[in-house]
């Protein structure tokens, strides 16, 4: 009887090693699907080492004194910005309001908050009446 | 269900609510907890096996199968937007233009389908904390 209960826990242990196992090997398929579908989709995009050569992805400049991302400079009326969707090259381009305002910077904190507390709410009130009735249910029993 | 299981599921929302919302964190640390989420998150899906084509009704398969996809969207499109976590490892990213709104839009469908998620394992955590409460209770 002992035998047989031992058997059947180390049963289930492989069982439940085999079905992690399956757990990563999907997880791990998924991650290089999307990667593989994004880089379809965006065959420019990749990722580089940082040199002081490299270019910015923003701007396409590639100076040597690369002002990087939290010392964005105000459009000078000399320094051009290359345009990553047009191609072309202008001191007037709107990518400066881009890379001013935009660029690495958190842009969807309301939306986030515009699912977050309606969602929190319903979940309040839900709780909030849940636990009257059950009171009411308790002292009416 | 466990209740060591569920305290690691609930410390990991927590962890996902403050990462989820970049504009509080900033974002040097938005990409630093995202990588910890992620870790914690392959975690959950490991631990839970089961729920990604063994058990469970169809609807629930087709929903883990959505968050899944979507947190894969949201990891590769958030190493490809960094600004912080990619240059600390002596690298950077070109394609800033494609794979931001990608970050934005699955960062949307994975928090609306966390929350479908969440609502639906409700009851299974309530009856985990009912049992505990009456056991101690009896004890």
């Amino acid at each position: 009887m002992k035998a047989n209960s031992s058997e059947v826990n180390s049963l289930k242990r492989r069982k439940t090693r085999r079905k992690r196992l399956m757990a990563v090997a999907i997880v791990g398929a998924v991650f290089a699907g999307v990667a593989g579908v994004g880089f379809a989709l965006a065959p420019d995009s990749g990722v580089h080492p940082l040199t002081a050569e490299a270019v910015c992805p923003v701007a396409g400049c590639a100076s040597v004194m690369c002002h990087g991302y939290d010392a964005v400079p105000e459009p000078d009326g000399h320094s051009e910005m290359r345009c990553p969707e047009a191609g072309c090259a202008s001191v007037e381009c709107h990518g400066w309001d881009t890379l001013t305002g935009r660029y690495h910077q958190a842009s969807d904190m309301s939306l986030n908050l515009w699912i977050l507390m309606p969602v929190t709410l319903v979940l309040g009130l839900w709780l909030a009446v849940h636990g009257l009735s059950k009171g009411e249910r308790d002292a009416s029993a | 269900m466990r209740a060591p299981r569920i305290a690691f599921d609930i410390m990991l929302l927590a962890f996902y609510l403050v990462t989820a919302n970049p504009a509080t964190t900033g974002m040097p640390l938005h990409e630093y907890l995202g990588v910890g989420v992620f870790v914690l998150m392959v975690a959950h899906v490991v631990m839970s096996g089961e729920g990604l084509g063994g058990r469970g009704r169809w609807t629930q398969r087709v929903l883990n199968g959505v968050l899944l996809v979507a947190l894969a969207f949201c990891v590769v499109s958030g190493i490809m937007v960094s600004g912080a976590l990619l240059p600390s490892l002596g690298l950077y990213a070109t394609g800033y233009y494609f794979w931001d709104p990608v970050h934005a839009l699955s960062a949307k469908v994975l928090l609306a389908a966390l929350l479908v998620h969440i609502v639906l394992r409700i009851p299974v955590v309530m009856s985990v904390f009912r049992r505990h409460s009456s056991n101690s209770f009896a004890r």
